[in-house]
């Protein structure tokens, strides 16, 4: 369905046009004057076409064009005339015009053409789409190397001060003891204080560092050089991975895991990202069922049309905040307390997944709690034992 | 016990030169791979802790250089990087250990460094052994 605007001063022809296009529910506007259309223009979002009669009084179809031209380069015009005239033509080609309808115009040219211009600005639209998909892209590519590159040039001052720290450590708690046996009364005082402030100081520097230490390595996960990478991982090996490695963290939480897509062994993610996501996923699970009474954490594989594999990570937890729900996969946004999230855990993920060629999705369960859904295209089914080769 | 720490980082240099001297080691440092394979020819050390990737000279490279100057040498690396492909290169060419920086548990550091110590020693004696014998035999 297209937006229409037609201009004749001739109000039996404006009607003739208008009831061809109303046949195939186009939306119509009518205008006596290239003036009226004129002055429309500047109020009301742009038509997607506009029919006009060549000769009309004070404005004709050739003033109208040029005008339409100067401040609306884009806008199909196409002119309707009974005229041949062959300098006109010449000139409304010149000025750019769409193209011609012959007075009396008949229904199917007029609708051919309409539909000619459907497909052309349905085109136009999506190259201007992927355009902006690219240019996209390539700001998040920027971003990315940006991002480890900082994220390196960071690391190494965060390493001394780090090492540096330890070594604080010890130097104090050796010189400690001597401090205290030397101590005259006076000093007293001042060295119990000391000793009290200076422990904590030490651990608030190494917790500072500490914090760094998991945004660098957030950081450098955006273009981790693909050299070993290969393009297919065994989730089920990054499962298990992912929970040795938050074993810590998932202490109490009960875990299961429901294997419902048998046969199926590898996805298009390399092993250490199908890792990287579960430990992400995981550890928010288990951050959101902390305060459950009886915290469960259900991981549940399943084959998706055959194409996919839908791993979900489905919690008992607190939910997500209605107000957050739009917000979760953009860096640096965290829901949790300061210092527990860096707010780049499910951007990572959501980056990792799409570079596999899959989604993350997540919704509020209704009893309670939150899913969180990875779903990656099968790499490779292993044949099921007993079955021909 | 010589140890020669090398990193293009001054800072890193000398944090874990304090490390190390604390625990009663002699510890030589030089930011640069080449000045380490020269110094190398001079002492023999027989303990490297380095940088995987420096200006002029990747980690695997300098691992190289060193062992031809004293194949007994034990490479510890430490790495900046997530990526364990580099990491897993110099393993291949015959580095004892990794760490990745920052080094967070740095008693875990200090504990491969004496076990490589003890190694050192253990690999020096069978030397000393082996050259009595050639002695004892000539």
């Amino acid at each position: 369905m297209m937006k229409i605007w037609i201009v004749d001063d001739d109000q039996a022809s404006l009607a003739a046009l208008r009831m061809m296009l109303q046949h195939e529910d186009h939306t119509v506007q009518e205008f006596s004057a290239a003036k009226a259309l004129l002055e429309q223009l500047s109020r009301e979002e742009l038509p997607d076409l506009i029919l006009t009669d060549l000769f009309m009084p004070v404005i004709d179809g050739l003033e109208l064009l040029a005008e339409l031209r100067q401040n609306f380069p884009e806008l199909p015009v196409t002119m309707v005339t009974s005229s041949r005239d062959l300098q006109l033509t010449v000139k409304a080609i010149n000025l750019g015009v769409y193209g011609f309808l012959l007075k009396p115009v008949v229904m199917e040219e007029l609708l051919m053409m309409v539909q000619r211009l459907e497909r052309e600005l349905g085109l136009r639209r999506r190259v201007a789409e992927e355009q902006e998909r690219l240019v996209h892209a390539q700001r998040l590519a920027g971003i990315g190397t940006l991002a480890s590159g900082m994220a390196h040039e960071i690391n190494n001052p965060n390493s001394f001060i780090r090492g540096n720290i330890d070594i604080m450590d010890k130097l104090w708690k050796r010189i400690l003891p001597i401090l205290e046996n030397g101590a005259d009364a006076a000093s007293r005082d001042l060295l119990r204080f000391v000793k009290e402030e200076v422990p904590q100081i030490l651990d608030g520097v190494r917790n500072g560092s500490d914090r760094i230490t998991q945004i660098v390595n957030s950081l450098s996960l955006y273009t981790r050089e693909t050299r070993d990478l290969s393009g297919k991982g065994d989730f089920r090996a990054a499962i298990s991975q992912a929970q040795v490695i938050l074993n810590n963290k998932l202490g109490v939480i009960a875990v299961s895991v429901v294997d419902e897509a048998p046969g199926v062994v590898n996805v298009t993610a390399p092993e250490i990202h199908l890792e990287q996501m579960l430990i992400n996923l995981l550890s928010n699970a288990a951050d959101a069922v902390s305060q459950s009474p009886r915290p469960r954490i259900t991981i549940r594989i399943q084959s998706i049309n055959g194409s996919c594999v839908g791993i979900d990570i489905i919690d008992n937890g607190t939910g997500i905040d209605e107000a957050a729900l739009g917000s979760l996969k953009t860096p640096f946004f965290t829901t949790k307390n300061q210092g527990e999230g860096t707010g780049l855990g499910l951007h990572v993920t959501h980056q990792l997944v799409t570079r596999a060629g899959g989604t993350l999705t997540y919704v509020n369960n209704p009893q309670g709690g939150a899913t969180f859904s990875l779903a990656l295209p099968i790499a490779q089914y292993e044949p099921r034992q007993g079955s021909a080769a | 016990m010589n140890i020669l720490i090398v990193d293009d980082e001054e800072e890193i240099l000398k944090m874990l030169k304090r490390h190390l001297e604390l625990e009663g080691y002699d510890v030589s440092t030089t930011p640069d791979p080449f000045e380490a394979v020269e110094l190398m020819k001079e002492n023999l050390f027989n303990m490297v802790v380095s940088d995987i990737r420096m200006p002029g000279m990747s980690g695997v490279e300098l691992l190289r250089e060193l062992r031809s100057v004293n194949p007994l040498v034990n490479i510890i690396i430490i790495t900046g990087y997530s990526n364990m492909s580099y990491v897993v290169d110099c393993l291949a060419s015959g580095a004892v250990d990794y760490f990745t920086k920052p080094i967070r548990d740095m008693d875990l550091f200090l504990q491969v460094i004496g076990e490589t110590q003890k190694r050192v020693e253990r690999w020096t004696n069978a030397m000393e052994i082996g050259k009595s014998y050639e002695k004892a035999a000539s």
